[in-house]
């Protein structure tokens, strides 16, 4: 196939850039990647997330890294090998739907448009210095639904089974990732229902995904604490008002303007009040999930509705039409390059070994860079921090475990190799998944807990402190304040 | 077009802005000085041309409003330049590419708003520098050789974008001088652009020579670029420009690079690297992120050079060309338009807040989502004001002032005469550093009072404090501002 072998030759090319250096580079958001290396050393001690662990985040956000970790054997390799996993799984479904629906000269730049999505190890959008795997889950939840959007498009020879497994697998893949990307795909193979041209797939998909989502649950036994998670936070996080949403679309004038401009040309057709709900539809999720993520640029739907207008125009065959190719990469080219330069840079840093490894034993391959002119002096002092916390719990005896740090992220369950606590948050981010009026009562957060570290320096220790402060009076004792670490060890049972 | 967005921007008759109301202060210091008679480079250090304060005083002088003076001065230089541009694009370009361009470039010097900033923060600063780009972006375009010539407009309008940029703003002089070197050893545009550079040198030369503040202009430039280099900040962050702009730079490339794929061509070639490189040249000397205006001339000249091939190539179509330099376009069009009809709405409504300063009651700083700007605009404001009455009830009159740490609000606001031999905008390593600046004697001969901004200090200001809080007297103080008088001798 014309669009088998370039697309499977750049993801493996990506996944080798991502792998072969052995290495993860950070130079932003540090703490957030803590989240997932974590993540997987729990998966990898035997917990199971939403069922040992409570997160508002997929299962798949805490397999994905524990699969990586399983493979390479190092901290440093489990988000990038990780990665290249996700590409292997995510190649074949784009080929199946890219393949019948758009022809090469569309699909073939928005296929590397999508792989380059999927390996770019930052958050789309961001300056190229700012390196991170952090919330890689938006990434793809972003690329699972805009594929999915792409079955709008008739193929030319309908395989009901073929759609209907494609389309299932995109709804679960997102669901699992990051609840509300697996909303909105949902309503669109609800919204793919009312056509009578999509309904046969769209309802074996839907029938597909239930199932699937029932034998998941058989091996899972965790949807219901994920719903209750999901919920916890929904509470928590204040809602986006219509301000949010103009100041996003104002962040991202230049997408939109080209969008609105190819969905125009595409537009002057029969059927153009099936179409506008279509584009209306990218548009309208595309805002409201940009604006539930800490990114404030990239809704990836229009780049997928702008591929889809292409193909519908050209299919029309009027005027502009052989112009297309062309207005579609103007749209599509400079991101895509972009985020090749980033894949490149951090293959290149973790090649030449760039920056400090973290000062944590397990996490000796991954490595933290400053490339911020001038330099981010808090990121500093939060790495120190976390090193001399390492020092601290080393030297504790009876030997640490079950640590649970009152903050963002605990870095020590996994950068110690600890037996990690039970029945806590997999990260705490004030007034996001913790507040004053919702959180998880003490004695449950706490309950497995042998120490419980609260650092001087961190993202958000001092509410969660005075949160919890009674419940550590209470059966806890403070064993040492020192090196900026504040440490309580368990009490022994009372008498 | 050009008178549409002229009107929008002078009916009005007032000034907003969103941004730091230093940026006005700085602007109508400028136009307080000129119009005491200063002239730049005599009277006060910059670097700037005469233009760049000339006109917005010509905009005053025509309304008696120094709220209208900016909207007017860059409406009529509109006007002004609409049959230049007429003139280059309708000989040169494809009907829908010079209907683009000149949307484009009247918009980005209609916009009250710097180039690469977001729809909600208007201001008038940097005004000069979005007429140089446009200017500039004009004469790149000229490298396209006419169909029909008609070497004297040719040669007109080429002499008038020069002479423009040239006492307007040194860097872009410089560059449209340069480049005007590049276009008279072209053979075919030879008979137009070898006059024109015999003209623009011999007025250059005149205007050198009998031009008071030419010495003062030389010597700013000269610590400017000894302070800054001659290429701006560390390479972290020159690499962190260049990708600022980097979709401009793909798209314009990837054209490049199709036209020379079709016919490849010596001169070509060198008119896309020098559009490239002077482009970010300019951007780097500016204050301004986003908005190499030349990489637009450049993918126009590359679309045209498609175009004008008798066979077109089948990944090249001819629409597929036009929607791409659309596509290029396009966003910027709607960001300005947007901008500019947003300031006009503002303008008319009278919404926000009005300068509580005399003779900046037409300026207005509102929110547009803005509230922190707002808010931190209101309270400098607010104290300015204060500081302007403590000042006006002094005992004796103030007489010529300085301000150290920011733009001189006060100068302008009391009518008081400017002092004489002072470097107004103080940027650290930018127009002036460590081994480039007045000599704190320099600095204070002239100066009766000088006015010193807490928040504002800095290392620029340092090297002139201790000389001030040595030798003057601490006449009034408020929370955000000291007064420091001259003894009497």
């Amino acid at each position: 196939m014309r669009l088998a072998l370039p697309l499977s030759a750049l993801a493996l090319l990506a996944a080798l850039l991502l792998v072969l250096p052995g290495q993860t580079v950070t130079t932003a958001y540090t703490n957030d990647l803590l989240v997932f290396l974590d993540g997987a050393h729990r998966l990898a001690s035997g917990q199971v997330p939403n069922r040992d662990f409570h997160t508002a985040l997929g299962p798949l956000v805490y397999l994905i890294p524990f699969a990586g970790l399983w493979l390479t054997g190092s901290l440093g390799g489990a988000m990038p090998m990780g990665m290249a996993l996700v590409l292997a799984a995510f190649v074949p479904l784009l080929l199946q739907v890219l393949g019948p629906r758009m022809r090469p000269v569309l699909a073939l730049p928005f296929g590397a448009f999508m792989v380059l999505l999927i390996a770019l190890p930052a958050n789309p959008g961001e300056r190229i210095t700012a390196l991170s795997f952090a919330m890689f889950y938006n990434r793809l939840g972003w690329a699972a639904l805009a594929l999915m959007l792409v079955m709008v498009l008739r193929p030319q020879r309908q395989n009901l089974w073929r759609d209907a497994i494609c389309a299932a697998l995109l709804v679960l893949l997102p669901a699992y990732v990051k609840a509300t990307y697996g909303l909105a795909a949902i309503g669109f193979v609800c919204l793919m229902l009312l056509d009578p041209r999509h309904r046969r797939w769209a309802a074996l998909a839907l029938a597909l995904a239930a199932l699937g989502a029932g034998a998941v649950e058989l091996v899972w036994r965790g949807s219901a604490g994920y719903m209750a998670d999901l919920m916890t936070t929904a509470r928590i996080s204040a809602e986006r008002g219509g301000r949010d949403l103009a100041r996003i679309a104002l962040g991202n004038l230049p997408t939109l303007v080209l969008f609105a401009l190819i969905a125009g040309l595409a537009l002057r057709r029969v059927s153009a009040l099936r179409d506008l709900a279509f584009y209306g539809f990218c548009l309208v999720s595309g805002l409201l999930l940009l604006s539930q993520s800490a990114q404030g640029w990239g809704i990836l739907t229009l780049h997928a509705g702008a591929a889809v207008a292409a193909e519908k125009a050209m299919a029309d065959g009027r005027a502009p039409a052989a112009g297309m190719p062309l207005l579609l990469a103007a749209l599509l080219l400079p991101t895509g390059l972009h985020n090749a330069a980033t894949l490149g840079l951090h293959s290149t840093l973790a090649v030449a070994r760039a920056g400090e490894p973290l000062g944590l034993p397990q996490l000796q391959e991954v490595r933290f860079l400053q490339l911020r002119d001038p330099r981010n002096l808090f990121v500093d002092r939060y790495l120190a921090g976390l090193a001399r916390g390492g020092e601290v719990l080393a030297r504790f005896r009876p030997a640490a475990e079950r640590v649970v740090v009152l903050d963002f992220a605990n870095p020590f369950s996994a950068g110690l190799g600890l037996v990690p606590a039970r029945g806590d948050w997999s990260w705490l981010h004030w007034n996001r998944n913790v507040s004053e009026a919702h959180h998880l009562p003490g004695e449950m957060l706490l309950a497995d807990a042998d120490l419980v570290l609260v650092p001087e320096i961190g993202i958000n220790p001092g509410p969660l402190l005075a949160l919890y402060r009674p419940v550590l009076d209470r059966e806890f004792r403070q064993v040492l304040a020192e090196d900026g670490w504040t440490i309580f060890r368990r009490s022994e049972a009372a008498p | 077009m050009a008178l549409a967005a002229a009107l929008l921007l002078a009916l009005p008759g007032q000034t907003v802005t969103t941004k730091s109301p230093e940026e006005v202060f700085a602007l109508f210091d400028g136009l307080h000085r000129v119009l005491s008679g200063h002239m730049p480079g005599r009277d006060f250090l910059t670097a700037q041309g005469p233009l760049a304060f000339y006109l917005p005083a010509l905009g005053y002088l025509m309304t008696g409003s120094p709220g209208a003076a900016f909207p007017l001065a860059m409406a009529l230089l509109l006007v002004a330049l609409a049959p230049v541009m007429a003139h280059i694009l309708a000989s040169r370009l494809q009907p829908v590419l010079a209907l683009l361009t000149a949307a484009l470039l009247t918009l980005v010097v209609a916009v009250p708003m710097a180039l690469g900033d977001g729809l909600t923060q208007l201001s008038f600063a940097q005004f000069h520098n979005r007429i140089g780009w446009a200017a500039i972006s004009l004469l790149l375009l000229m490298h396209l050789p006419a169909p029909a010539p008609q070497p004297l407009r040719d040669m007109a309008c080429a002499t008038a974008l020069v002479l423009l940029m040239a006492l307007l703003r040194p860097t872009y002089g410089i560059v449209a001088l340069l480049f005007l070197v590049f276009l008279a050893t072209d053979p075919a545009q030879r008979r137009g652009m070898l006059p024109a550079l015999g003209l623009v040198a011999a007025l250059l030369a005149a205007f050198a020579l009998l031009w008071p503040g030419m010495p003062g202009m030389l010597r700013a430039l000269e610590m400017a670029a000894g302070a800054g280099g001659i290429l701006r900040g560390s390479w972290g962050q020159i690499l962190d420009h260049l990708l600022a702009n980097f979709t401009d730079y793909v798209l314009a490339l990837l054209l490049a690079g199709f036209a020379l794929h079709r016919r490849p061509r010596l001169r070509d070639a060198l008119f896309y690297a020098f559009c490239a490189v002077a482009g970010f040249w300019l951007i780097n000397h500016n204050l301004q992120r986003w908005g190499i205006l030349p990489l637009y001339a450049m993918a126009v000249v590359a679309a045209e050079r498609l175009l004008r091939q008798p066979r077109p190539a089948v990944w090249a179509t001819p629409s597929g060309i036009k929607l791409f330099v659309t596509a290029m376009m396009l966003p910027t069009l709607v960001h300005c338009s947007a901008a500019l009809l947003l300031h006009a709405a503002v303008a008319t409504s009278n919404s926000g807040r009005a300068f509580p300063l005399a003779g900046m009651e037409r300026v207005r700083l509102a929110s547009l989502w803005t509230e922190g700007s707002f808010a931190a605009g209101g309270a400098l404001l607010d104290q300015t004001a204060e500081a302007t009455s403590v000042l006006a009830a002094l005992s004796a009159p103030p007489g010529r002032l300085l301000v150290l740490g920011g733009p001189d609000p006060f100068s302008a606001a009391l009518d008081l005469p400017p002092a004489r031999g002072i470097q107004p905008d103080l940027r650290w390593l930018e127009t002036m550093g460590p081994d480039h600046h007045l000599t704190p004697a320099e600095m204070l001969a002239d100066v009766d009072i000088v006015a010193e901004r807490v928040a504002g200090i800095g290392p620029a200001e340092q090297l002139y404090l201790p000389s001030v809080t040595g030798s003057f007297d601490l006449v009034a103080e408020t929370a955000q501002w000291r007064f420091y008088r001259r003894p009497a001798p």
